[in-house]
């Protein structure tokens, strides 16, 4: 029990600062069992999700509030199938009740969550954590369901045979949860579970422990419920199934080509808005270029893609919570092990569609730390939302509208070749790193099938908001700050103009100063590096810059042919660059050049790891610099080579 | 009656019911298999099996889980006679 030694409040990493003297409950249960339901019914809206120390797990805690005013804090553990923890999260559980976890004060009591219709199963898990000795309240999820499935179970029975108090909850409405309240709000009904040894430790014996309970509190419902049934026979049926998994996908990758580029563009708008607002209000000179081009880009390259993210995490969390991803990890496991991994990666690498941030987080979802290793490190080579900006940007300046046999847009099927080439090198380097580098033996693989469940709105919002904060606080922190030392080193040094060049007109002094910036002069001394790739000093610098964010080359490129003030708006840009992009040579087949410039760029932008949150996000996610240098250097060697060959090739086909 | 022998889990096709006999304690996972409820005496049904026939959708102690045909095969089941005479 916790001491009662007086309000102390400390703060610990990552962590929200505690009274030592507020009532602590852990809600403990197997995944799938309604506790974050139940968690989100108790707390509402104040609950907030942070970090364990030195270990990648969401720590969940919120505060409820008891009938008699009392306040009680919450901490939703991650759910587990066992005491004798296999995964990380499994371990942060057990650590936490035991009182072990640094930074995490003991906990009060348990509020053990099991769903009503599997009870069968969660009952010698029960029985496992009777044995830590703490106080232990059941809570008792879906019992509407299992009386709709013929079977029963009354909680009150449970009281007497067990002894410890036990309440019926139907989450998603509310029922029981003032009783459960009202539970732990008397401290009678809070004590420390005594009869330990009657409980067997070994798992089998467990097991039989268990079912001479059930055998006298409990009737076990019928397998299955219509819905799902009915649903399963069609979503998991070797040809249905798969034809549906097959139009989600396509679902799924629709909303991110079609709607992925208007969202965008819509954004930009009321960005440049914004930019060109705070133009008229603030007269020109340095404050209002760092402001506009420092601040406002910063920000904007970030916000811009907030609508896009949010959209494809809502598609996904609602495929999650329904309960179609796990049927979803069920059909395509196969072809994930001849990778060398699970389904479950398959999932993690499709929010890496939006951004690879919450994408390289979703793998901790993966329990065998070397399959998830491998779906972290493959996870850039996914077609994020930052690269659409750039290859809509060359796809529309250099790849003719044309329509092949009539039906096929050209620069759409460019687009989703594009996709491809991501995502089959993604399986590509898996499968060498499964068999190479990090081969070896995993966790087995299992995967359950919970039962179609309508989620609630406030989990939904939670699933959505997640990720999209995740995207914006770390994107965005590294982003905004890379924006500003771009706008430096863009800016500065401030030269004096030559006359020749004054004399020019606007556009020659706009170039003579970017030529003799920080970031210009940068360029021109590692182009020689790049030429071979058919990028000359204006390119470098707009790679160099991307390394902030990938659409960020775009902004880049406005800038550097800023020749007219067309070239600001991207329509402008497009019908540039077929003549800009490169401009050592001139001619006949420069037009050539131009185009084997371009595909490069775009073959670069395919492979390599431009992004710096994303690097930062690794390092966290895998504890360690090696991991994200190494994908690093891996990612810049391939896309050097593959842009070397994608320049070289396309000269010896078009001269 | 003559003495029933158990027969591995992926012997089962889907539809076939049977009582789990034993899991091999070799198997470096059978701590979790027996978590997950594939513990001796557990009524298991065969549901249905992936599109490539693999993993194979089980219900035991009223839960749906998938397990691949390599883990599953460590388990072993008596055939409930019905079950047999049924697909006969």
């Amino acid at each position: 029990m916790a001491t009662l030694s007086g309000p102390r409040k400390h703060e610990s990493e990552d962590s929200l600062p505690i009274l030592a003297s507020i009532r602590r409950f852990a809600l403990v249960g197997s995944p799938n069992s309604g506790k974050s339901t139940l968690f989100n019914s108790l707390t509402g809206l104040r609950a907030k999700v942070a970090n364990y120390p030195g270990v990648t797990v969401d720590r969940l805690e919120g505060i409820a509030r008891l009938p008699s005013g009392e306040e009680i804090e919450l901490i939703d553990l991650p759910g587990i199938y066992s005491s004798e923890a296999l995964s990380v999260e499994e371990h942060v559980t057990m650590k936490v009740l035991r009182g072990e976890m640094p930074g995490c004060p003991p906990v009060d009591g348990i509020i053990f969550v099991a769903d009503a219709t599997s009870l069968a199963r969660s009952l010698p898990l029960l029985g496992s954590f009777l044995k830590l000795g703490l106080p232990v309240v059941l809570a008792l999820t879906m019992v509407d369901e299992i009386k709709a499935r013929g079977g029963a179970v009354r909680p009150h029975r449970i009281q007497d045979v067990l002894g410890i108090p036990a309440v019926g909850i139907v989450g998603n409405k509310g029922i029981g949860i003032d009783d459960l309240k009202a539970i732990l709000d008397s401290p009678e009904e809070i004590q420390p579970f005594r009869s330990s040894s009657s409980i067997p430790d070994e798992v089998h014996e467990r097991f039989a422990w268990a079912d001479d309970i059930l055998g006298q509190i409990y009737r076990p419902p019928r397998t299955g419920t219509p819905l799902t049934d009915r649903a399963d026979s069609i979503l998991l049926h070797p040809v249905l199934g798969v034809i549906v998994f097959a139009l989600v996908m396509t679902f799924f990758f629709q909303a991110i080509f079609a709607w992925a580029a208007p969202l965008q563009d819509f954004m930009e708008g009321l960005v440049g808005s914004i930019g060109q607002g705070i133009s008229a209000l603030v007269p020109d000179g340095l404050l209002q270029s760092i402001l506009v081009d420092g601040i406002v880009a910063g920000v904007g390259s970030v916000v811009v893609f907030i609508p896009q993210i949010a959209l494809l995490f809502i598609l996904l969390t609602l495929m999650e919570q329904i309960g179609y991803m796990s049927r979803a990890v069920f059909l395509i496991d196969r072809m994930m092990g001849w990778i060398g991994l699970d389904g479950r990666s398959f999932v993690a690498w499709l929010s890496s569609y939006a951004c690879a941030i919450p994408g390289i987080m979703a793998a901790r979802s993966i329990p065998d730390p070397r399959n998830r290793l491998t779906t972290i490190l493959v996870s850039p080579f996914m077609t994020c939302s930052a690269r659409i900006p750039v290859y809509t940007l060359l796809i529309a300046a250099f790849i003719p509208a044309k329509t092949i046999f009539g039906v096929l847009n050209l620069q759409g099927l460019v687009m989703m070749g594009l996709y491809l080439l991501g995502a089959v090198t993604a399986l590509v380097v898996a499968t060498v790193l499964r068999k190479g580098l990090l081969r070896g033996r995993t966790i087995p693989f299992y995967v359950e099938l919970p039962p179609y469940r309508i989620p609630t709105g406030r989990a939904l919002l939670r699933g959505v908001w997640t990720p999209v904060y995740r995207f914006i606080r770390r994107a965005g922190t590294v982003i905004l700050l890379a924006s500003l030392l771009l706008w430096v080193t863009l800016t500065f040094p401030r030269m004096d103009i030559p006359s020749a060049i004054a004399a020019q007109g606007e556009e020659a002094v706009a170039s003579y100063q970017l030529q003799n910036s920080a970031a210009g002069r940068f360029g021109r001394l590692i182009e020689p590096f790049f030429e071979p790739l058919g990028f000359d000093w204006k390119i470098t610098v707009g790679l160099v810059a991307s390394l902030a964010a990938r659409e960020v080359i775009v902004a880049t490129l406005g800038q550097i042919y800023a020749t007219e003030a067309e070239a600001d708006n991207l329509s402008g840009l497009t019908k540039i660059l077929p003549s800009q992009l490169q401009t050592v040579h001139t001619g006949p087949g420069a037009e050539a050049y131009s185009l084997a410039t371009a595909l490069s760029l775009l073959i670069f932008f395919v492979f390599a790891l431009q992004c710096v949150s994303t690097l930062v996000v690794m390092r966290r996610e895998t504890g360690s610099i090696r991991w994200p240098v190494t994908a690093f250097l891996f990612m810049f060697g391939l896309a050097y080579i593959a842009s070397l060959l994608t320049y070289r090739l396309t000269l010896w086909l078009a001269l | 009656m003559a003495k029933e022998q158990p027969i591995p889990l992926t012997h089962l096709e889907p539809g076939q019911k049977g009582r789990i006999a034993a899991v091999d304690p070799d198997h470096q996972f059978h701590h979790r298999l027996a978590d997950l409820g594939f513990v001796p005496g557990s009524e298991i049904c065969v549901l249905r099996k992936a599109p490539l026939k693999d993993p194979i959708e089980y219900e035991v102690r009223n839960c749906r889980v998938c397990l691949r045909r390599s883990e599953a095969g460590c388990i072993y089941v008596f055939l409930h006679a019905a079950a047999l005479l049924k697909s006969k």
